[in-house]
């Protein structure tokens, strides 16, 4: 992390709790925090594009600065700019609103910090910063069904971060160190005895990780609580935190275990075929619109471990990196257009959105641009991101798990396309035309981000350049 | 750097650390109320914090510092779930788990 972008995480994070402060003492309105809040996101914006290649390095021990995490750094902060908006417009009625759109922009700032984690510890304190303030974004609008879901996310993840710490005091009590590289280089002259002590503690560490990717085992509460959630909220948790979280799991994996590659790599190759069968069989059978994207997001999961359990192929990081890239986009994209039909035109069903293309043609292309993205239909980058992740598997020798995986691509088609058939080929019952028409200006927002999906799915160099370029520092 | 196993003291710390982290996972899943289930999540995260603080007199300082990082981090879930506990009880009268069923596929 270099000091330009250190000072812009400052000013995300002061913004989000100076801005509700000042907003209580000059009694300014709600259009004026929201332009407050849009001035504190545009200047971190500029100090992040600054910060490419400008910048004297801080705490070198902790945290890392490379391509990678400076083109995710964008990513994040403009998909974040959008879901800022789009909380702002759906969650206008609520009285504490300021306070919501401070502790998300704290949060938002966590899952930066995420992102340049070099050390085990810093990534605790990162994740946490991501986490801690989310279970409260939840509670949104408080009610019974929020509070349910709020709870059982927060025993998840208490749980997790208790899974994180024992296995960070098991690396600890082996290697001496919390530092990836000086971890790796530890472990790689540990005798039989400690590697099989070590075991304990990389199940800990998989388990804590593989609850904020939501992979096969700890899926459970995803659904619930991307449902149960504000949908804005949600399109935070399931698109930005997520895909946040998987870059640093790299760093984990490649470099801090990398001396292992083999043991673990077929271990995350049954995880991924368990995860991404799992996901997409129950989204099969949903009906709400919500509940079919949370359980996507889990078959999603499992295509990012995908890249993970290729790990003897030179592209596995480039597939990962993508998929996270565009997973951001496009996860992001869906959840909020689930947010303005619930909040605008009361849909939640499948049924409900029957012939919605004939009411708003606009927002019923940007959810078709996103869902195909997802489905992984050319030209987006979900697309390319699912070609370099499968590339990636059959040249680490693995030709059975890409098989799986397109055969499960093959299967996630069906849900998606048929959300949108039912929004064009079926004639519109009985939806009524919003009084309220302020959804335009948060469905252009995210009209970008769909955008930016068909973009990416073009124009390939810079991810691909960033994550090679980002691969050279791995030890291979 | 080798794990010493045979180490004889070590050996007793480890045994208290994962003894906590199994006695904390156990009231995790059998407990039936919302404050004991935080109580047991505090009990997982001390165990590992036992361990670190006793592997810190072979590695040098580290470890004891990060086990207060981990002591502030557990008194901010707290936080957060007592305020869930307070809102739940006060307003909804729920304390036990097993009364939020309304979110199911």
């Amino acid at each position: 992390m270099n000091c330009v972008i250190f000072s812009g995480l400052l000013f995300l994070s002061f913004g989000g709790l100076l801005v509700p402060i000042i907003g209580n003492l000059f009694k300014l309105s709600k259009e004026w925090i929201l332009n407050l809040y849009m001035l504190v996101f545009l200047i971190a914006g500029l100090l992040f594009v600054y910060g490419f290649g400008n910048g004297h390095p801080l705490f070198p021990n902790l945290f890392t600065t490379d391509t990678v995490s400076l083109l995710m750094t964008l990513f994040v902060w403009f998909t974040g700019a959008v879901v800022l908006l789009t909380i702002y417009n759906t969650l206008k009625d609520v009285e504490n609103l300021p306070e919501i759109l401070g502790v998300f922009t704290i949060s938002l700032s966590g899952a930066i910090m995420t992102l340049y984690a070099n050390n085990f510890v810093s990534l605790l304190v990162a994740l946490e910063l991501m986490t801690i303030p989310s279970y409260y974004l939840i509670l949104a609008r408080l009610n019974i069904i929020t509070l349910e879901s709020a709870t059982k996310y927060f025993f998840n993840g208490a749980l997790a971060t208790g899974f994180y710490l024992l296995g960070l005091m098991v690396i600890y009590s082996i290697a001496g160190s919390f530092e990836f590289s000086a971890v790796n280089k530890a472990l790689a002259s540990a005798d039989h005895l400690g590697l099989i002590y070590f075991a304990f503690g990389f199940i800990a560490l998989l388990a804590a990780l593989g609850f904020k990717l939501s992979i096969a085992p700890f899926h459970f509460y995803a659904p619930d609580v991307y449902t149960g959630a504000p949908a804005s909220v949600a399109a935070y948790l399931a698109g930005i935190a997520k895909s946040a979280a998987a870059i640093p799991i790299i760093r984990v994996f490649f470099e801090a275990f990398q001396f292992q590659k083999e043991d673990w790599a077929i271990l995350l190759a049954i995880l991924a075929v368990v995860t991404m069968t799992v996901g997409n069989l129950l989204a099969l059978a949903q009906q709400n619109v919500a509940r079919i994207l949370a359980y996507s997001s889990v078959a999603h999961a499992g295509y990012l471990l995908v890249g993970f359990a290729a790990a003897a192929s030179g592209l596995a990081v480039t597939g990962i990196v993508y998929q996270a890239a565009a997973y951001v986009l496009m996860k992001a994209g869906a959840f909020l257009i689930v947010t303005l039909l619930i909040y605008y035109y009361g849909i939640k069903t499948r049924e409900q959105l029957r012939g919605f293309a004939k009411v708003n043609p606009f927002m019923a292309l940007v959810f078709t641009i996103l869902l195909l993205s997802l489905a992984g239909v050319p030209p987006t980058a979900g697309f390319i991101a699912k070609v370099y992740l499968f590339q990636a598997a059959v040249d680490a020798g693995m030709a059975w798990l890409a098989f799986i995986g397109l055969l499960n691509s093959a299967f996630a088609v069906a849900y998606y396309l048929w959300i949108i058939k039912e929004m064009y080929l079926e004639e519109p019952s009985n939806i009524s035309k919003p009084a309220d028409t302020s959804f335009v200006i948060p469905t252009a927002a995210v009209g970008l981000l769909a955008a930016l999906t068909i973009l990416f799915g073009i124009w390939v160099t810079p991810i691909v350049k960033a994550s090679l370029a980002f691969t050279q520092l791995l030890p291979f | 750097m080798n794990f010493q196993f045979s180490h004889e003291p070590m050996f007793w710390f480890l045994l208290v650390t994962f003894s906590l982290v199994a006695i904390g996972i156990y009231g995790l899943l059998a407990r039936k109320s919302i404050l004991k289930m935080i109580i047991s999540v505090e009990i997982v995260v001390n165990g590992a914090n036992v361990g670190l603080a006793a592997f810190a007199t072979q590695h040098g300082a580290d470890g004891v510092i990060i086990a207060f990082f981990a002591i502030a981090l557990a008194a901010l879930e707290v936080a957060v779930g007592l305020t869930l506990l307070i809102v739940l009880a006060r307003k909804y009268g729920i304390t036990f788990p097993e009364k939020l069923n309304n979110l199911k596929w």
